[in-house]
């Protein structure tokens, strides 16, 4: 049988776009994970948080986990001797020894009670839930430009007991509690 | 819900820019997260985000019966075709006719021409306009580069469109940033008789990739029932590219083409009006060729508005039965996705397709008119609505479409979740689909059997021949469709998909007989067996898929589809009907598909169906198993042996009844591949 067939030749016309900006770009959970990273390292927990000098720092995610594989990224990272663990947990009994807490949107709804079931546990909570400062959050994303921020609530980290670095607090939106709405 | 100024600028300015839809939202892939945690933290508050589109539901969350075919599945399998991989999917029913021809279809009507299905590949129908059916054995890609395949049965018209009456196979490929790199294979064997192909992907300026492919195959013959070789041998090569490119983080663009081309061998036994009224054709090297090219923009506006314009033209060329058709076609599709308020998805989108058909008749297949072009216009709404956030969604939507054939169509769905707990979903759905008539159900004339003069079937001096012929007042048939779905997720090792659906068919094609014409040079008498709107009835089944992770090292996923139909005619007294409708589906079907990891980097997979008997009784059940052996002697090295359909030397999947050829068997094979990647 005769086999006979064409050479096909592709020419690719296709101009490489160049992007004018040489900023760096990355996806959204992808900084956000390295956020929550930086904030282990700018943030003091109570000596009684930790067991042992060499005691993990362990990250929970509350709820869905937005991040997908981002979390890869600062997952076993070693922070002043201390190794990030993460962990996934459904309910805030999952999330007891927890040292930064991160709030999915999807348990939105029950945000008063878990702060509320944490509240005083030397416990670093990180949401992008709006108004998370004004319910009595601790850090809350939000997105400027295309640029991520944060906006601390100090009240509320000095009621954790947690010491937030300078350096971090200048970076910040501070969320002043007003006085006559202590607490949450 | 009141629109704020902003959405309302939005809706209008994509309205200006439009013409154009469809509803696929491709999901958005991205590379391996970069770490950046070398980076200070004033660094970091400079990084830009990328604003990622609205990603797909997951398929839990998914108020439809889906089924995905990832490329692992492919893999594993050991399938060399797209078709043979669609096996995998329960409600889908998939039969090789001869070495090179299938019949594929969703919930019933099987057949070569089966025309209830819409196939897409990376956004671009694959059906043939022609016959609203899917030449399968033209459609193909690396199998290695596909994505997944998504198997939607139902119809699924609101969003995808035209065509998508019992299901919609949806075949993604990955996006040119998963497939740097190189990768070749070879492999042959009894069946496979050689096939090789290659990719090769890179970068391209700084925010970009490309890939290249080339593709060959040769394929032998399949057997007739006595074993011997039914000359339907054929060959294929195929090349390709896709390149992916991010201009700034809110618009990104893919172009994308391939071409192909093909030769068949068939054997067949014609119907002639001239003595012996019948004659032997030996079809060498029929042509199959084709190309396409694809262009794609998605814009995000917002994280919770974007929109995607893709435009398309397919050139397809395809010799047959001594005819030959020519088609192109060109499509263009726009989609607008937007968060209304908290609680609404809002998805829309226009569209325009432009087909043509050029045929060169014979006599066995002629169009009247030889030449068509046909204009589509379209236009889908859909709503997600959450009625109790994580727990209850209502989805309302509908398309309007234009067709020439039999004008307005209007295809409404309604669906709805529910979630009582995490890992429970609970959905059904009530849709409205029409298949509209294609140019066979209009013009067609098939000289489908010829009975010879002085027989006890035509007792006439001249011989009669029976044609099938179309009807341009043909009306579009119509489906009512319910689903009622249930999945489970037990653990991370065991979980069920269920589906229940009952379909309600009317107007669906039959073939009445019409006034005889004689026709003169050569002399016979020529009836009609017209294309008429005569029948209606049910399909009902149920459809189960189920995975169960017995180990780290063992898996297993099973697929069961249990169906039973019912189609009969409308009115009475209508004695001399041809039903087309021949393909009613195998009432029982089953697929275990089993995956072993083994030590020294070996895998073992096994693959056991089997399918009831079809057609009357004319094809029988059969139950087949297919085995794969792989081996990674490196890690970018692996060498595997396939062995498929080894219970029986041979088996029969299906008789096609508007094909001349003998009736093919599908034999037992094995062959041997090798991949490299680097």
């Amino acid at each position: 049988m005769r086999r006979k067939y064409l050479v096909y030749l592709w020419l690719m016309i296709f101009i490489p776009l160049n992007t004018a900006s040489q900023t760096v770009k990355s996806s959204e959970y992808v900084v956000k994970a390295t956020f929550l990273y930086n904030f282990a390292k700018f943030v003091e927990w109570p000596a009684h948080a930790f067991e042992r000098p060499d005691t993990p720092v362990i990250l929970c995610i509350l709820g869905k986990d937005i991040f997908g594989d981002a979390l890869k990224t600062i997952e076993n990272k070693v922070i002043r001797g201390r190794t990030l663990l993460i962990r996934h947990c459904q309910d805030t009994n999952e999330a007891k020894g927890c040292h930064i807490l991160f709030i999915s949107p999807s348990g939105d709804k029950n945000l008063q009670e878990i702060l509320s079931d944490i509240k005083d546990t030397p416990c670093l909570t990180v949401s992008d839930t709006e108004a998370f400062a004004q319910r009595g959050g601790i850090i809350r994303f939000f997105t400027m430009g295309n640029k991520i921020r944060f906006e601390i609530n100090p009240e509320a980290a000095k009621r954790s007991h947690l010491k937030i670095s300078s350096r971090l607090l200048k970076l910040a939106r501070i969320f002043k509690e007003p006085p006559e709405k202590k607490g949450n | 819900m009141k629109l704020s100024k902003e959405r309302l600028m939005i809706v209008l300015l994509v309205s200006f820019v439009s013409m154009l839809a469809e509803g696929i939202v491709f999901g958005d892939e991205h590379a391996v997260p970069e770490d950046l945690t070398e980076l200070s933290i004033e660094e970091l508050m400079e990084v830009e985000v990328t604003l990622t589109a609205r990603k797909p539901r997951k398929l839990s969350h998914s108020a439809a019966a889906i089924f995905v075919i990832t490329a692992e599945d492919i893999r594993r399998s050991g399938v060399t075709s797209i078709p043979d991989a669609l096996r995998m999917a329960p409600g889908i029913q998939v039969c090789r006719i001869d070495s090179n021809k299938w019949a594929v279809t969703s919930r019933g009507f099987n057949s070569r021409y089966a025309a209830k299905l819409l196939v897409l590949m990376d956004g671009r129908t694959i059906y043939s306009p022609l016959f609203s059916g899917t030449f399968w054995e033209v459609q193909d890609t690396l199998l290695e580069d596909i994505k997944q395949i998504e198997v939607i049965r139902g119809p699924g018209a609101s969003l995808w469109g035209a065509n998508a009456v019992n299901g919609i196979i949806n075949i993604i490929t990955k996006s040119s940033e998963k497939t740097r790199g190189g990768l070749a294979f070879t492999g042959f064997g009894t069946e496979e008789q050689g096939f090789g192909g290659a990719r090769y992907g890179d970068t391209l300026g700084e925010k970009g990739d490309y890939r290249i492919y080339v593709k060959y195959f040769d394929r032998d013959e399949a057997a007739n029932a006595n074993g011997d070789g039914t000359s339907d041998d054929w060959r294929m090569f195929r090349t390709g590219f896709r390149a992916d490119q991010k201009l700034a983080e809110k618009n990104s663009f893919t172009l994308q083409g391939d071409i192909y081309s093909g030769k068949n061998d068939n054997r067949s036994v014609l119907p002639s009006v001239n003595p012996p009224y019948a004659e032997i054709y030996n079809e060498q090297d029929s042509r199959m060729s084709g190309g396409n090219i694809l262009g794609r923009w998605q814009h995000i506006f917002s994280g919770t508005s974007d929109m995607t314009l893709q435009i398309y033209y397919d050139y397809t060329e395809k010799e047959e039965f001594r005819a030959s058709w020519n088609g192109d076609l060109f499509d263009m599709d726009f989609q607008h996705h937007f968060a209304l308020g908290r609680r609404q998805e809002m998805m829309w989108g226009l569209g325009y397709r432009y087909y043509q058909n050029d045929i060169r008749p014979s006599f066995i297949v002629t169009f009247d008119p030889p030449e068509r072009k046909d204009h589509l216009f379209s236009a889908f709404i859909q709503d997600d609505i959450t009625l109790v956030k994580e727990r209850l969604w209502l989805t309302l939507g509908a398309r309007f479409e234009h067709n020439d054939s039999t004008g307005f169509e209007f295809q409404p769905n309604v669906r709805i979740l529910w979630m009582p707990y995490e890992k429970n979903t609970l959905w059904a759905a009530i849709s409205r689909a029409v298949k509209t008539p294609s140019q066979v159900d209009d013009d067609i004339k098939f000289t489908g059997q010829i009975i010879p003069p002085n027989t006890p079937e035509n007792q006439h001096l001249l011989p009669v021949a029976i044609t099938f012929t179309g009807d341009r007042n043909i009306l579009s048939e119509e489906i009512i469709a319910l689903e009622l779905g249930y999945r489970l997720h037990v653990a991370d090792q065991l979980s069920f998909d269920t589906t229940a659906f009952y379909n309600v068919y009317d107007n669906l094609i039959a073939t009445v007989p019409g006034l005889p014409e004689i026709c003169l040079q050569p002399q016979y008498v020529s009836v009609p067996y017209v294309f008429t709107n005569i029948m209606k009835g049910e399909i009902r089944g149920v459809e189960i898929a189920a995975n169960w992770n017995l180990s780290e090292q063992w898996r297993l996923k099973a697929a069961y589809t249990y169906f039973e139909s019912d189609l009969r005619f409308k009115g009475n007294g209508v004695p001399e009907v041809t039903p087309l409708t021949k393909g009613v589906p195998p009432s029982h079907q089953f697929s275990l598909r089993s995956f072993t990891d083994l030590p020294w980097n070996l895998e073992c997979d096994l693959w056991l169906r089997y399918a009831d008997d079809i057609q009357e009784g004319e094809v029988d059940a059969y139950t087949t198993l297919d085995a794969r052996l792989g081996w990674n002697p490196l890690k970018n090295l692996e060498l595997s042996i396939v062995g498929q359909n080894l219970l029986e030397p041979q088996h029969p999947e299906f008789i096609e009844m508007f094909l001349f050829s003998e009736p093919t068997q599908v034999e037992r094979c094995v062959y041997g591949k090798i991949t490299w990647q680097f």
